[in-house]
């Protein structure tokens, strides 16, 4: 065992063996242990348990019950572990492996951190590893842990560089967080001017992929799964007062095929590519599906949304929605989609016009797809849907009628529908259990429609919206997913129809937890009920913790490329690159500024003798002149020395010197205001006399 | 008493004893040429009732300064050769066997005397200097449960070799801490080694001195020095280099309670030597190195005498003012 190895470049620590001190040790460790603890969220668990073996390992090795491992032993460690993290976290090249290898090492190196020069190394992949924290999660929470984390680290280079006997925690922390605090200046000013360099960091991650938000696919079920989450969709700032929460209908996906009870995307044909599917924002108002009354008019609402990762393409907006952000762009079918997948909060603008007509026009192909049914399935429907068109005199009536026997029958409203087959689905559902959510109903509705051959789909999105009484701003949770259906008439375009505001319409008209059962509420989380409809106090603590998290979004992580310019020319007009350099050079000088006022403050003490203050003033005076005084220097000595290197006759200073010793350090005398006075004036002439010298 | 007539006590005693002071430097002056700075520190040791330790090489002086302050301050002194075989009985004393009458007699060592030269400390055993831990701090022998009180005023003044020297054993902690100064000579300068050469064996005027004051004069200089006054601006200072010591890094451990005393003592003797009746921060600074220096040990340094460079740091390092 080579603990006491003593180093032969220490010469300057004589005698002193450079084996890492117990407290800085013992700060290490708990370094690690914070840093790798919110990695626990994207590698698997088996790295962070090996990581805290290693911390075990270590510190055992520390007490003597352990010994350093052998070049062989680390060898098959190394092997073991990478096949470890190949197994778990597969082959692919995505971020999460490369994280899961880099701490696996980290926790290794811990094995092998003899001297202090070890420690060192460990503590910059410290400083590394939080950095690869930000790639997956930079909410405000993740921030502040680890800044915390960061002061820890630092504190921890601070203790390695103390002396091994006087290793003090909590002084290190303090050091630490000066140094820290020191930065703050110099971070703002990088953070505003620094680049952004987008893409990356948009490394894509698959393992994340639709792991949020609605699928291509959807089973009438999923959406109750989305419900029970109260994760935050996105959050939408709009420009004017938010509409009423019957009129947000969010879109999110266009579902029109549907197979065993399941709803997909369509897919198009190949031999209609000739027609284009997407338009981006640059010019979009020329797009087939965007009808011409658009062009000039004024939209109803403008809006931002700042969307969090869904790692998907898709975007959502309010019908007909025109976004007017960069690499933004429409779909035929009136989704809002983004260039590159979502993997960090997108910020984007959209107008809305709910008036304007969807697709007036149709496509052979798509009003083929959005008639298809498969007469076998759910034959009943069928069969009841035909029979209640023969009913009805025209279309209109027809859904109205179908609404009516929602209305009329004891159809409820719930979260937890029974479980349905894959055949027959939505014949179980409308004959016989009657209880389903918002898809259910819509399903149902597109199914009755196409029976009678009226093109029609389901829309997947997002209904309504809290306003953060704050902000003012509007949060959209998982738990507001929700499905509807648009039917389309020749040269009205596609209609939305909402079933389910016929089955509960306090669910479209209040908000989601007025439509549902008490049962209901309470299978959903406690956090859920107390922000739906829970004790005041506790909302408004929630919103005001909201509010800050919005802020957050908006002004720091929401801070783009496109953002700083425009912020930039704000502040400095046309942006050059010597204003740059200023700035830079401003935020350094005010980083410098902090460091020398801090220097400078514990030196000041409130409650000084006058006289003391007196003289130092007239040093400080007098140093302007290159006349320094030294810590050890007492008034008589400095006087004297100053006196001496300009030649000043004894006569002219030795009565100062008396009247400061006595006045300082004679307890006898009175220290009245006359002869501060008095002092004061004698010290004015010497400075004058010695000024006038020199 | 109120301040103003302890002040005007002192300064009438300032006046009458100052002669005094300046009579006794300017004899012992006479026999130990060139070293004012060390008899003035000496003094201020012996004046602030505390322990002298000389330290320095072989043949510098020590014992000539330890024989010539007691002989001059006319006191009735006992000097020990440490030795390594040197037992605690050979300084505190033994108790015999009285044969008339049948009991034990106490027998006092050569301790027992007002001021105990002790020369060579280092050369005894720990064991041996243990001995003195008691008599040095309380005054007192305590030997087979009976106390016995030592003649007033009484000294330690003890020399000792550097402890790189061979058969040297250091000094405990505790006991090096009971000496309020340690004082080094040094070569005398040119001038005075000239002289030395040519008047020959100093030892020859020793024989010729005489005591300077009486015993009781000396217990009045004594109570005097408590009289110095000290301001609180001075207290400050005194704490801020204590807490210096106790937080730097380079100080392997800070200055004790009982140091940031002696401290304090040392510079009210100082300040009195001096014919002031307060103590100004230059009396702090004069007597630090002597007071703290034995006290102080840098972390990396294991024999203890890297501490000069460290009471230089520590003046340099605390401001006087704030």
């Amino acid at each position: 065992m080579k603990i006491f190895s003593r180093r032969q470049d220490n010469k300057w620590q004589h005698g002193v063996v450079t084996q890492i001190p117990r407290n800085s040790l013992i700060m290490l460790l708990a370094t690690f242990v914070m840093v790798i603890i919110p990695h626990a969220t994207q590698i698997s668990f088996w790295i962070i348990a090996a990581g805290l073996f290693c911390v075990i390992w270590r510190w055992m090795i520390f007490l003597g019950r352990k010994s350093f491992l052998s070049f062989w032993q680390k060898a098959v460690l190394v092997l073991i572990s990478t096949a470890g993290i190949v197994i778990t976290e597969g082959i692919q090249q995505n971020l999460e492996t490369w994280a899961a290898l880099l701490i696996m090492s980290f926790a290794l190196k811990l094995l092998e951190m003899k001297t202090q020069r070890d420690a060192y190394v460990v503590i910059f992949i410290a400083y590394f590893v939080i950095a690869i924290q930000f790639i997956f999660n930079h909410s405000i929470g993740i921030v502040a842990y680890e800044l915390c984390v960061l002061i820890l680290v630092t504190a921890s280079m601070v203790g390695m560089n103390q002396l091994h006997t006087h290793v003090k925690p909590y002084e290190s922390l303090k050091v630490a967080s000066k140094l820290l605090v020191q930065a703050i200046p110099l971070m703002v000013v990088l953070f505003i001017l620094f680049p952004r360099i987008g893409p990356i960091w948009a490394i894509s991650s698959p393992s994340q992929q639709a792991r949020t938000g609605l699928g291509s696919e959807m089973t009438p079920g999923d959406i109750t799964k989305l419900a029970r989450s109260d994760e935050i969709a996105f959050r939408a700032i709009f420009k004017d007062e938010p509409p009423p929460t019957s009129k947000l209908y969010w879109r999110g996906r266009v579902y029109t095929d549907f197979f065993e009870g399941k709803w997909s995307e369509a897919t198009i044909p190949q031999k209609f590519n000739n027609i284009p599917k997407v338009s981006w924002v640059n010019n979009i108002k020329e797009a087939w599906f965007i009808p011409n009354e658009i062009g000039d008019s004024e939209p109803e609402f403008t809006y931002s949304i700042l969307f969090e990762p869904t790692h998907s393409r898709l975007l959502v907006g309010i019908d007909l929605a025109i976004p007017k952000t960069q690499s933004t762009g429409l779909t035929w079918d009136y989704k809002l989609i983004s260039r590159q997948p979502v993997h960090s909060i997108l910020h984007y603008e959209v107008d809305s016009y709910p008036d304007a007509a969807l697709n007036t026009w149709l496509p052979e192909y798509a009003r083929i797809q959005a008639t298809q049914i498969d007469k076998n399935d759910n034959p009943k429907i069928i069969e009841f849907a035909q029979s209640l068109y023969a009913e009805s005199s025209d279309h209109e009536l027809f859904i109205e009628n179908i609404l009516k026997h929602i209305r009329d029958e004891p159809y409820h409203y719930t979260l937890e529908p029974p479980l349905l087959e894959r055949e027959n689905s939505i014949d179980q559902f409308w004959f016989n259990t009657r209880q389903g959510f918002c898809s259910h109903y819509a399903g149902a509705m597109v199914y009755m429609l196409r029976s009678v051959g009226i093109p029609a789909r389901m829309v997947g999105g997002y209904q309504g919206g809290e306003i953060n009484p704050i902000t003012g701003h509007v949060v959209v949770r998982q738990y507001l997913a929700h499905a509807w259906v648009e039917y389309w008439i020749a040269n009205q375009g596609w209609q939305r129809i909402d079933p389910t505001a016929a089955v509960a319409p306090s669910r479209i008209h209040e908000n989601f937890s007025a439509a549902l059962s008490e049962n209901d509420l309470s299978s959903l989380s406690a956090f859920t009920n107390a922000r739906l409809n829970g004790v005041p106090g506790m909302q408004k603590i929630m919103f005001f913790l909201e509010s800050i998290e919005h802020r957050w979004n908006l002004f720091v992580i929401g801070y783009d490329s496109e953002f700083q310019t425009d912020f930039l020319q704000k502040l400095f007009g046309k942006i050059t690159s010597i204003k740059i350099a200023l700035a830079l050079l401003l935020g350094a000088m005010l980083s410098a500024v902090i460091v020398i006022f801090s220097l400078l403050l514990p030196n000041r003490n409130k409650h000084q003798h006058p006289v003391i203050k007196l003289f130092l003033d007239f040093v400080s005076k007098l140093s302007k002149k290159g006349f320094k005084r030294k810590f050890e220097e007492t008034p008589a000595k400095f006087i004297e020395h100053i006196s001496k290197q300009t030649n000043l006759p004894k006569a002219e200073y030795s009565s100062v010197m008396d009247m400061i010793n006595t006045l300082l350090y004679d307890p006898s005398q009175q220290c009245s205001q006359q002869k501060l006075d008095a002092l004061k004036t004698e010290l004015d002439s010497l400075n004058r006399k010695i000024q006038a010298i020199s | 008493m109120t301040t103003e007539s302890n002040a005007r006590k002192l300064s009438q005693i300032n006046i009458s004893q100052a002669d005094t002071i300046e009579a006794i430097i300017e004899a012992v002056s006479k026999v130990l040429l060139g070293k004012d700075e060390q008899i003035r520190l000496a003094l201020t040791c012996l004046f602030a009732r505390g322990h002298l330790l000389i330290e320095d090489l072989p043949g510098m002086g020590k014992t000539l300064l330890s024989q010539t302050l007691a002989q001059i301050l006319g006191l009735e002194y006992n000097r020990i050769q440490f030795t390594s075989d040197l037992l605690p009985s050979d300084v505190i004393g033994v108790s015999i066997f009285d044969k008339n009458t049948s009991t034990f007699r106490f027998m006092p060592g050569p301790v027992f005397s007002q001021v105990l030269l002790a020369d060579e400390i280092n050369r005894a055993t720990p064991k041996s200097q243990s001995a003195l831990l008691e008599v040095m701090e309380e005054q007192t022998v305590t030997i087979e449960g009976e106390t016995h009180h030592l003649p007033q005023p009484f000294f330690v003044i003890a020399t000792q070799n550097p402890a790189t020297q061979t058969g040297t054993y250091p000094l405990p902690e505790s006991q090096v801490d009971r000496f309020l100064m340690r004082i080094e000579l040094g070569y005398p300068n040119k001038e005075a080694e000239r002289q030395l050469l040519l008047d020959g064996d100093r030892r020859k005027q020793l024989e010729k001195l005489n005591a300077v004051i009486s015993t009781e004069k000396l217990i009045a200089i004594q109570n005097d020095v408590e009289q110095v006054k000290i301001a609180d601006t001075l207290l400050d200072y005194v704490q801020r280099l204590v807490d210096y010591t106790r937080k730097e890094n380079e100080f392997a451990f800070g200055l004790s309670p009982r140091g940031a005393l002696s401290l304090l003592r040392a510079a009210k003797a100082w300040a009195l030597i001096h014919q002031r009746d307060h103590v100004i921060p230059e009396d702090v600074q004069q007597v630090l190195p002597s007071v703290v220096e034995h006290r102080l040990r840098g972390v990396a340094d294991f024999t203890g005498h890297g501490a000069i460079s460290l009471a230089q740091k520590l003046l340099a390092g605390v401001d006087v003012l704030a």
